[in-house]
């Protein structure tokens, strides 16, 4: 059974089509690669999964089958898909003044284990909790205390949301182009992160325009996204070749039957 | 003298003999017949709705029970007022404080600050000795029992000598449906080397108005730090100057106010640097709810004698609808020519990025503003110092982001 299945779903910003007709089907366990030029669309995909108000969705739809109940996605409101187990790492993660890194995940942490009936945690173990996951995306944690994000260099950023997704423990979890703007280092500890987090019962997508974060991550499948639509799917070997010929190649099959 | 007092002016002269025309008292009395209330053609009054006061007729009004007391106060030295009144009976000991009891004269600000001068029962002050480190907070608490269109006054006076330290916990609390006009004067003096944070929780219900002067007066190298809470009240007042007649002193203000429907609070500060090298630092924030209205308006004074004066003002506020209303007036007068002086307001809404970004990790719509509120409040806040403190300003940020 399909995890997420995501069917024919068009969706524009100020009335301008951006996603035109994306078929996807993700089934636990798989990491999938969306790969493709700037401005075709796969950020905007991410963005509509996790309920982002400036997209409207105009058709299609998203069933999402968390513990194989169907949900039908796009009748949730943000909080309520986060809640379900949907995570989006953001292309730009934003600041929060004033609210430290630890009350933010607390805040968010004890939402998700009211709605999946799990008791809340003590403050000692919670805290226990968040220093551990820090340690997995090798963190420092004087970064706990600090405002969300502000003053975080991006290579930070970037880590901090993969700390936020080891805490929260997403069922899918779209990584908008996490490893945009990674120095080597960074790239390798927020890849470390997610494959330590792989399980038989979750499901990445990971959106990205170079092949080298997936010299980390070996994903299952790999899509190229073109003018709002996937346009052609393979293995792990289609990034390579994308890396290696660029998506020209692939643009005059947009064209023809799907 | 031919023209007939109004009902308000009427009381106050009543109450002046009634508290047996004291002289200070009259002549308070006398100075606020002579100016009379301000109106809206002032120019530091001309965001308010005065009329209204100006037209009361004060009432007994009927006595409710007391409004419940902060639960931090319990061992720790305070000062009840109950309407205008020392409430003996709900204060610590007289063996407490009797023996830096003083005669407790204020130099009003307003006419409103006259008018409580003139109809306060007594007048009341304690003058810290020089070197005195007062252990816990003094607590000074107004408490507003009385139903209808009723009028009080309170004055106190506090002078902290040479070197002394105390934090000042200043509490306007009211009972269910107290209202009328309340009205405060208060004088803090800091000798040289002087140390004195003041906190004040303006938290009255909303058929009283509130309106308040407090005067400052800081002398070399002494420490000034206010932190002010305005939650309630129809209509609430605060002027503050600090006159600063020492070098080195330092001078932090700081509030966080809340007006929501209907609500209007007003801030008007006078920062007076007569001596050189001295720092000061203010911080005023607003958070606006409904057609709320914050006033803030900074004057800050640099003689010319107030070389390397280093001062900051900022003035922030949140607006949460599209009815509220935010008049923010900054005025620096520079004499001198050495100095470093900044200030700068600004006026925003809530993120949408930073609402989704909260959302898009489960957190529903209603908690993610509060903690956005708390993460604009948090500064100011964290200034409270002790947690029982920094307990019941969150406590007031909370009931205000949930209204």
């Amino acid at each position: 059974m399909n995890l997420l299945h995501i069917k024919n779903l068009t969706a524009s910003i100020d009335g301008k089509e951006i996603l035109r007709g994306v078929n996807l089907e993700v089934k636990p366990g798989e990491v999938h690669a969306i790969m493709g030029p700037n401005g075709s669309g796969k950020s905007t995909l991410s963005k509509v999964i996790a309920g982002h108000p400036d997209y409207e969705v105009t058709g299609g739809e998203v069933i999402y089958s968390p513990q194989f109940r169907p949900k039908d996605l796009l009748e949730m409101e943000p909080f309520e898909r986060a809640r379900e187990g949907i995570f989006l790492a953001f292309q730009y993660p934003v600041e929060l003044p004033g609210i430290s890194n630890e009350l933010f995940l607390r805040a968010s942490f004890d939402e998700i284990c009211r709605a999946q009936e799990v008791p809340l945690l003590s403050d000692a173990d919670f805290h226990a909790l968040l220093l551990e996951k820090a340690k997995l995306v090798e963190m420092d944690p004087s970064f706990l205390s600090r405002p969300v994000n502000l003053g975080f260099s991006g290579g930070e950023k970037k880590r901090n949301e993969i700390l936020q997704m080891a805490m929260l423990q997403p069922r899918v979890a779209f990584l908008d182009e996490t490893d945009s703007g990674l120095d080597i280092d960074s790239l390798r500890q927020v890849a470390g992160g997610v494959n330590k987090l792989r399980s038989s019962s979750n499901a990445f997508v990971i959106i990205t325009h170079y092949q080298r974060l997936l010299n980390y991550i070996t994903p299952d499948v790999v899509h190229v996204f073109w003018n709002g639509q996937i346009i052609k799917s393979g293995g792990r070997e289609l990034a390579l070749e994308l890396e290696e010929k660029g998506y020209d190649w692939l643009k005059p099959e947009a064209q023809g039957p799907a | 003298m031919s023209a007939p007092l109004s009902p308000l002016f009427e009381a106050a002269a009543a109450r002046l003999a009634d508290g047996g025309n004291r002289p200070e008292a009259a002549a308070a009395l006398a100075r606020l017949l002579a100016t009379g209330l301000p109106t809206r053609r002032d120019e530091d009054w001309r965001y308010l709705q005065l009329a209204p006061l100006a037209a009361l007729a004060p009432e007994a009004g009927i006595e409710a029970p007391l409004p419940a007391l902060p639960d931090h106060l319990d061992g720790e030295l305070r000062l009840v007022f109950v309407d205008g009144q020392l409430a003996t009976a709900l204060s610590s000991p007289e063996s407490a404080w009797a023996a830096w009891r003083h005669d407790g004269a204020v130099a009003p600000l307003t006419a409103f600050g006259e008018l409580a001068a003139a109809i306060a029962p007594a007048a009341f002050g304690l003058a810290l000795p020089a070197g005195l480190q007062l252990a816990g907070p003094l607590h000074l608490l107004f408490l507003h029992t009385r139903s209808g269109a009723t009028l009080s006054g309170a004055t106190f006076a506090l002078s902290l000598g040479r070197g002394a330290e105390a934090t000042l916990v200043e509490s306007h609390l009211s009972s269910e449906g107290a209202g009328g006009l309340a009205t405060v004067a208060i004088d803090l003096t800091l000798a040289d080397g002087a140390a004195l944070t003041h906190v004040k929780f303006q938290e009255l219900g909303r058929s009283l108005s509130h309106l308040a002067d407090t005067r400052i007066t800081s002398g070399r190298d002494a420490r000034y730090k206010s932190v002010s809470l305005t939650g309630g009240a129809l209509l609430s007042r605060d002027t503050l100057a600090v006159t600063v007649n020492g070098t080195g002193a330092h001078t932090e203000l700081q509030a966080l106010f809340l007006p929501g429907e209907g609500q209007t609070h007003d801030h008007h500060t006078a920062l007076d640097q007569r001596q050189p090298d001295c720092t000061a630092r203010q911080v005023y924030k607003s958070i606006l709810r409904g057609n709320g209205h914050a006033i803030f308006n900074g004057k800050v004074f640099v003689r010319q004698a107030a070389q390397r004066t280093n001062a900051d003002q900022s003035s922030k506020s949140l607006l949460l609808d599209k009815r509220c209303r935010v008049d923010a007036k900054p005025q620096l007068e520079i004499f001198a020519d050495d100095v470093r002086c900044t200030h700068g307001a600004t006026v925003g809404q809530l993120d949408k990025a930073e609402l989704f970004y909260l959302m898009s990790r489960a957190i529903p719509r209603q908690r993610a503003e509060e903690l956005l509120l708390h993460g604009f409040a948090v500064d100011i806040l964290n200034e409270l110092g002790h947690p029982a403190l920094l307990e019941r300003g969150l406590a007031l940020l909370t009931r205000f982001s949930e209204a």
